[in-house]
């Protein structure tokens, strides 16, 4: 009944191959979490994308039907007004008017809003003088709000441009527009772009690992208008 | 008992080497393909801010247009405002082409400054889409707006236009066809008076 001896593993062979394992389960978790990373990398950057052509889509098409534009600013941002339709007396714009509802100016992340609004407008308007865009009211009130997941949406250096005098009404809308990722939203993540004043681009190194910006600069022409 | 034992074998280092072969050729494909999506998501979005700087330049084309309908309005001209000068679209319809600079409602010689995003350099120019790019009998042109760039990532492309010289480039283009349509456009009746408006 005596049985063969049998020969176990000795410490030394279990610790070389208990070594081995660790070193191969090592590169493969830094394997998978490289997998994670560019995953979550490539989802921030469609995501930033997507809300960037959303929001330049819909300025547009809002652009394309409107008879006059503006620009103005807003808690920092740059806001701008479409104008539609005028009233049967001459007197007075309505259209649709794109802000930022709250904005961080201490110098920290570029905009505490993870989203861009939109609210009718209405503006008083002269033939002699370019229309302006006012201020949404406040507490303001969006009737429609443009967001996307996890992003920040930034609408900036606007500006307006009018046919040749003696026409001063501005049909020519042109901005700049960024959208960042919600991993670019801490130092570190995001510097300047020297090139782009105004706009962010993202940091390189650790930190900013996950960052996505997409900057878009455009131009949008109004319809010409049958009563301006 | 004793050859219950004595039958058991473990894996030889043949069988290891080859399944840890399976599993690293396993693992660096997934991490090739994962790498090359991220690529592409990267030159996709080369490609929308590419397309937006070509739209841009499209809108001012037809606002100039539209500035000239309207001076020509204005002054009860019926000379077609497709004309092939330089204070018209002469520039955009050389070989050199045109470009609109920030603030100027007046296309200007050759291709615009070039516009950096991010570390990426774009080169924009509005040029002739076909020959002529001017019929000034049927008064209308017809333009394109080509964006190129050398992307971050990509294929190794040689560059095939304008602009840059390295590899990884890519263009964009957008296409302008414009006419002379003051006689369907609705009249601007700020500046040519309500008489032309009835």
């Amino acid at each position: 009944m005596q049985l063969k001896r049998q020969n176990g593993f000795t410490l030394v062979e279990l610790t070389i191959a208990l070594a081995i394992f660790a070193f191969l389960l090592l590169v493969m978790t830094e394997g998978v979490l490289q997998l994670y990373r560019i995953y979550e990398a490539g989802h921030e950057t469609r995501d930033t994308q997507e809300a960037a052509r959303g929001v330049a889509q819909q300025i547009t098409d809002d652009t394309h039907n409107a008879m006059a534009v503006a620009a103005g600013t807003y808690n920092g941002q740059g806001t701008i007004c479409l104008y539609q339709t005028i009233q049967q007396d001459q007197s007075t714009l309505n259209g649709v008017e794109y802000y930022v509802a709250a904005h961080d100016t201490s110098g920290g992340p570029l905009s505490s809003s993870p989203a861009i609004h939109r609210t009718f407008v209405s503006a008083p308007y002269t033939s002699s003088s370019p229309p302006g865009c006012p201020n949404p009211a406040s507490p303001p009130v969006a009737d429609s709000v443009i967001t996307s997941n996890s992003t920040v949406i930034n609408v900036f250096q606007t500006n307006t441009e009018a046919p040749a005098p003696p026409n001063v009404i501005p049909r020519l809308m042109t901005m700049k527009i960024s959208v960042e990722s919600a991993y670019a939203q801490q130092p570190g993540d995001y510097i300047a772009d020297p090139s782009n004043p105004g706009f962010q681009q993202c940091a390189s190194g650790s930190n900013a690992q996950y960052c996505s910006i997409t900057n878009i600069q455009m131009a949008a022409l109004a319809r010409a208008g049958t009563s301006l | 008992m004793k050859r219950h034992l004595c039958s058991q074998s473990g894996d030889t280092l043949i069988e290891v080497v080859v399944s840890l072969a399976i599993l690293a050729v396993t693992l660096v494909t997934s991490f090739d393909i994962a790498n090359r999506s991220y690529s592409e998501g990267f030159q996709s979005r080369e490609h929308t801010q590419a397309v937006f700087l070509a739209q841009e330049q499209v809108e001012k084309l037809y606002a100039f247009r539209n500035n000239l309908i309207t001076a020509a309005i204005a002054a009860n001209s019926s000379t077609p405002v497709m004309q092939p000068t330089p204070s018209n679209f002469g520039y955009c319809a050389a070989a050199a082409g045109c470009h609109f600079d920030p603030g100027s409602s007046t296309p200007s010689s050759g291709p615009a400054q070039p516009i950096i995003f991010g570390g990426i350099t774009y080169h924009v120019v509005i040029g002739p889409l076909a020959t002529p790019a001017i019929n000034v009998t049927n008064d209308q042109g017809s333009f394109v707006a080509t964006v190129s760039w050398s992307s971050s990532v990509g294929t190794g492309q040689t560059a095939a236009n304008t602009g840059d010289t390295g590899t990884n480039e890519n263009t964009t283009t957008l296409d302008a066809i414009l006419v002379d349509n003051r006689g369907t456009i609705p009249r601007d009746c700020s500046v040519v008076g309500s008489s032309q408006c009835s």
